[in-house]
């Protein structure tokens, strides 16, 4: 009983520090990454699941179609080469969202796969907001932008999960930088 | 009759050319958001357990996800000591994101692969029936010096000071 009163306050002290953001000064404001796929990304869904997250990711993409300026653009069509998967069901890894690239000989990407881990986020106590914000951030890696450390961008792991849900600043000077 | 020489001697470079296309190697950078903690105490309470251990062996295995395919590494590791976690078998499962598929090798950015005689002080969460994976794997999977300590976030830490962690008493 002991035990599980501890592991769920240390749980929900996780996610409030993550909320917190950790206070330190960013390097650098955005990191270009070689496995992107491009200005523009659609996706399909990976399974049923995965779409009664629709709602969600859509808010996610919304964010990155409309900034000022923006030129990049997210929409899901179930005639993607991409997919997107999200589960509350135990995926069996620790990472909040994983991208990851395939390419053809020539090393150009030629599709994405995207994963949000909904179970490994609500284990630590973080809500809906801190899904969406993980949503945006993998979406991110599609249009070539990096993780960094450090800072309150999206991109960054140490960003506040709970209220940065879209590209900050620097994100969209990154994107603005690559796709102009 | 030449001129059928000719095209068959085309038709075998091109077969050639694209058997050498599908055989070359190929690296493919994967990036995962890991939540990141604040401190070495933090962690070591939040993981299920912590051990030190020796990789003995890796094994690639390919996880289909809808029409795509993800490469997850499983290592074998034999646990020399254990610093938090009860009844632990005396060789555990500890999976990595990436490795080899064919001719294609997926790695996460942050991610250094296991490989057979690692001595790493891991700090897990348990994913699945005995199955563990390092809870970050800049933080989570700490090579051990021969002289016994690990480098967490630029900080040198003995072994023992981490395990002093472990004890709710220590500050």
């Amino acid at each position: 009983m002991a035990t599980s009163v501890l592991k769920a306050s240390l749980s929900l002290g996780i996610c409030a520090a993550l909320a917190l953001g950790r206070v330190q000064a960013a390097t650098t404001d955005w990191k270009h990454y070689a496995g992107g796929y491009g200005k523009t990304i659609t996706y399909k869904w990976a399974d049923v699941e995965s779409a009664s997250y629709a709602d969600n990711v859509d808010n996610a993409a919304v964010r990155w179609n409309t900034f000022a300026g923006s030129p990049v653009l997210a929409f899901d069509s179930s005639h993607s080469a991409n997919t997107y998967q999200v589960g509350n069901q135990n995926f069996g890894y620790t990472w909040y969202g994983l991208y990851t690239p395939y390419t053809n000989f020539w090393g150009r990407v030629t599709s994405f796969l995207i994963q949000i881990n909904v179970y490994q986020l609500m284990l630590d106590g973080c809500d809906m907001a801190a899904v969406e914000s993980s949503m945006a951030h993998e979406m991110g890696h599609a249009f070539a932008l990096g993780d960094l450390e450090d800072g309150p961008q999206l991109m960054s792991h140490g960003r506040n999960r709970d209220t940065t849900l879209g590209p900050q600043d620097g994100d969209q000077t990154g994107v603005k930088s690559i796709w102009k | 009759m030449k001129r059928v020489r000719v095209w068959a001697a085309a038709l075998l470079a091109v077969a050639l050319v694209a058997g050498l296309v599908r055989l070359w190697p190929r690296r493919v950078e994967m990036q995962a958001d890991y939540p990141h903690y604040a401190s070495a105490r933090q962690i070591a309470r939040r993981a299920d357990i912590v051990v030190v251990g020796r990789v003995e062996g890796v094994a690639v295995r390919a996880v289909s996800v809808g029409d795509k395919t993800l490469a997850v590494t499983e290592a074998s590791v034999r646990i020399l000591e254990p610093f938090k976690g009860e009844g632990l078998p005396a060789v555990i499962t500890v999976k990595q994101m990436g490795g080899r598929l064919g001719t294609v090798t997926y790695e996460e950015i942050d991610t250094v692969p296991y490989q057979p005689g690692q001595r790493l002080l891991l700090l897990l969460a348990r994913v699945g029936d005995g199955q563990y994976m390092a809870l970050n794997p800049e933080q989570g999977s700490l090579p051990v010096s021969a002289h016994d300590t690990v480098s967490y976030d630029g900080t040198t830490y003995r072994l023992a000071d981490i395990k002093a962690l472990m004890n709710p008493g220590t500050r």
